[in-house]
């Protein structure tokens, strides 16, 4: 009887076939990936209940061909369009979404914001790495600003979206941000965006080493994870402190609930 | 383990239980065992650790990174960071409970 | 927006009461197609206003409601109401939506996607005057090649041409029925003109339709055995612990992604094409009006949806001043019936083809016929039998 939650346990979750995956060394998708099982494994639930949904990119990945389970690998930005037609024909299906941040905020950011408002009864879980990873790390709507990307070669002159704020605008019922740095906090706003109704979203902080960090600074998987421990403020703190104090951090927690 | 047990201190920088007792939340392993196959040498739970039992072995080559060995498995907690962070589920922590 | 209750699914061929009592009733072009989809079971339907067919959708909105285990969504937009659809129909629904030129277009991606995954469902592009917004409220027959065409790439899709209200009814359950058969997107070709008009449809009692094949632990695409690239696989459904993995990246019969194997994607694509091409018998259909199948003619006219209508009382003019004139209708459109436009072309002196684009269908019939002509109206107007008339007699 393994541990639930710990690698023994999930890896009945997966399909070992398709190991090793394909995401570079240190990958906060594969992160994530983990993440997302070991609640799924806390929670008790069967993989046979389950649909995953995902789009184009490495965020896409998480779920297909990994999870042993069904899983709709659709067009880009468009998962939660597709993951609407399945929940509202047969509502007995756990839906969960899953894409990266150009993918869910970018092309597909007019569905998610109407996948809020509609309250339809699925998990939306974004893997924000602030980069288009899989074709080569071009910017994003989450890319912080002054980034070097492979389209911001001298900076990124646009200020990022904050997603979280944008989805509990568009009527979300529970919205949190984690980061896989803060790996058990992160785990247990799955379970709880995984067992709430309605439209829940959890945005996830991922750190893309080879084509975010090496362009900016942080060249290991290890240094990416510890910048991520720097800039990220709980927001109970956050709420504390100054605007200036906030400057460059990130507000974890849970938004809305 | 509570203050009034404790006993001594080892060269881990750790408290012992006193003679007679033992600590109530300490857990051991069976074994650790990390996944050659899909391991890919990010070294993030060997930066995770909080009890310095795993290492980069930098005498040794797979062919693209040092691979990473279990050079203090007796000092595993079972807290499984290096499970929950690696990016790969190559590393498994065996245990009881 | 209503929820579907799990719903019983019978496989092949079988015979269900109609919805509507039998008899007369008077309908609108669109009305018919949404009562057609009603007919064939639709209990799935995404979709968004769009001139001239959002009749369609608001009638299914009204009918849904008093008819239990059918869904219906209006969606953010037309890329939405495709991928919902795509999405239900892997649920297990039987799918449809419903758009004109400009929303036809933003489906495409999502089509391709459909066609790749071998997902059944029906979509009505109802024709309007292009290019982009044009005349929303004309009607013209632009989409032809798009029709065919417009997802990329390589693969055989099937399109039917209604010419009246009562084909809006039956040829809609024949999407619905072409599409569970051969797993294919199957696309309804009508026109503004066919949309709006009112006429009679008849009811019967029954309706005879086709449930998808499922057979569990069975690969879901391609086709397993070598030699078999023409079989449709049957298709489960999520929530059937299938654990299926659907994707629209090149894949292998159990859906495993097969990005770098060249050998993978020419099975692929060879079964998306032959899966439909090599069972003509079961979708091809064609109309022969005031014409024997073997008679020699002077002119033959070919002609689909609308302008169709308008060559028939052309044909018939000219019958009735002693030309010996006939019409070939082509009903299914795509994929194009060689077989029946060379064996009628080759005995026919003269071969008109009437349509309102500049020549879309005239292309594919010259393949066979070099020397036959168009009529083309393409001013947002109807095509009329004087126009027909006008080019025949100068000929």
């Amino acid at each position: 009887m393994q541990t639930a939650g710990s690698n023994a346990s999930i890896k009945r979750m997966v399909r070992t076939e398709s190991f090793p995956t394909p995401f570079c060394p240190g990958c906060g998708h594969g992160i994530l990936m983990g993440a997302i099982l070991r609640a799924i494994d806390h929670l008790g639930w069967n993989m046979d209940e389950m649909l995953f949904v995902s789009g184009i990119g490495c965020g896409g990945w998480i779920p297909s061909p990994h999870y042993a389970a069904d899983t709709l690998h659709v067009t880009h930005g468009r998962p939660i369009a597709f993951a609407t037609g399945a929940k509202l024909f047969n509502p007995d299906l756990k839906v969960v979404v899953i894409g990266g941040d150009g993918d869910i905020a970018s092309i597909g950011g007019n569905h998610l914001i109407h996948g809020a408002r509609r309250n339809i009864d699925l998990t939306v879980i974004c893997a924000n790495n602030g980069v288009y990873g899989m074709t080569g790390g071009q910017v994003t709507p989450t890319t912080p600003q002054g980034a070097r990307t492979m389209t911001t070669p001298e900076g990124n002159p646009d200020a990022p979206f904050d997603l979280c704020q944008l989805v509990v605008a568009a009527g979300a019922r529970y919205v949190a941000r984690q980061s896989v740095f803060h790996i058990r906090q992160l785990i247990r706003v799955i379970e709880t965006a995984l067992q709430h109704p309605g439209f829940s979203f959890v945005e996830a902080l991922t750190p893309c080493p080879v084509q975010y960090g090496r362009r900016n600074a942080l060249t290991t998987p290890v240094a990416m994870l510890s910048e991520l421990k720097e800039r990220c403020v709980p927001l109970t703190r956050a709420r504390t402190m100054t605007r200036e104090q906030l400057a460059g951090k990130v507000i974890v927690g849970e938004f809305i609930k | 383990m509570t203050p009034q047990d404790s006993g001594a201190v080892d060269d881990s920088g750790m408290e012992q239980p006193a003679p007679g007792t033992r600590a109530v939340a300490h857990r051991t392993p069976l074994r650790i065992v990390i996944n050659a196959d899909w391991c890919k040498g990010c070294y993030i739970c060997v930066s995770v650790c909080p009890r310095d039992v795993l290492a980069i072995d930098q005498g040794a080559w797979t062919g693209s990174f040092h691979p990473v060995v279990v050079a203090q498995a007796e000092r595993c907690t079972v807290c499984r960071n290096c499970e929950l962070l690696c990016p790969d589920l190559a590393i498994e922590v065996l245990s009881e409970a | 927006m209503m929820t579907a209750t799990t719903a019983e699914k019978p496989m092949g061929w079988h015979t269900i009461a109609s919805v509507l009592a039998p008899g007369p009733y008077l309908m609108q072009g669109d009305e018919a197609c949404a009562e057609g989809a009603i007919a064939a079971g639709c209990n799935y339907y995404a979709g968004y206003p769009i001139t001239p067919a959002s009749e369609i959708m608001e009638h299914i909105a009204r009918r849904f409601r008093a008819l239990p285990g059918r869904v219906f969504a209006q969606m953010e937009d037309e890329i939405a109401s495709i991928g919902s659809v795509v999405g239900a129909s892997w649920a297990g629904a039987r799918a449809m939506t419903a758009t004109s030129g400009p929303g036809f277009s933003l489906m495409m991606e999502n089509l391709a996607y459909a066609i790749m995954t071998e997902t059944p469902l029906v979509i009505v592009d109802v024709q309007r005057a292009g290019p982009s917004t044009g005349q929303a409220t004309r009607p013209s027959q632009g989409d032809v090649m798009q029709a065919r065409y417009g997802a990329g790439s390589d693969y055989e899709i099937i399109v039917l041409t209604p010419w009246s209200a009562a084909e809006m009814y039956s040829e809609t359950i024949r999407a619905f029925n072409l599409a569970e058969r051969f797993r294919v997107p199957v696309i309804v070709l009508a026109d503004e003109g066919i949309g709006h008009l009112r006429e009679r449809v008849q009811i019967g009692p029954e309706t005879r339709l086709y449930g998808r094949v499922r057979a569990a632990g069975a690969a879901p695409f391609v086709a397993e055995a070598s030699g078999a690239m023409d079989a449709v696989p049957p298709m489960p459904a999520f929530g059937d612990g299938e654990r299926l993995m659907v994707t629209g990246s090149t894949h292998d019969p159990r859906g495993y992604r097969r990005t770098s194997e060249a050998d993978a994607q020419a099975a692929l694509v060879d079964h998306l094409t032959r899966k439909v091409s090599e069972h003509r018998d079961e979708y091809a259909r064609v109309e022969r009006l005031l014409m024997d199948e073997d008679e020699e003619l002077d002119l033959l006219l070919v002609s689909f949806g609308f302008s169709a209508r308008s060559a028939y009382a052309a044909a018939q003019e000219l019958r009735s001043e002693g030309t010996r004139a006939g019409l070939l209708r082509l009903c299914t459109l795509w994929p194009f019936d060689d077989d029946a436009i060379r064996a009628a072309t080759a005995r026919a002196r003269r071969v008109l083809v009437p349509e309102m684009n500049r020549g879309q269908v005239l292309r594919e019939v010259q393949r066979h016929a070099p020397a036959a002509r168009g009529c083309n109206r393409t001013d947002g107007e109807g095509i009329t039998p004087d126009d027909i008339l006008a080019v025949a007699r100068k000929w």
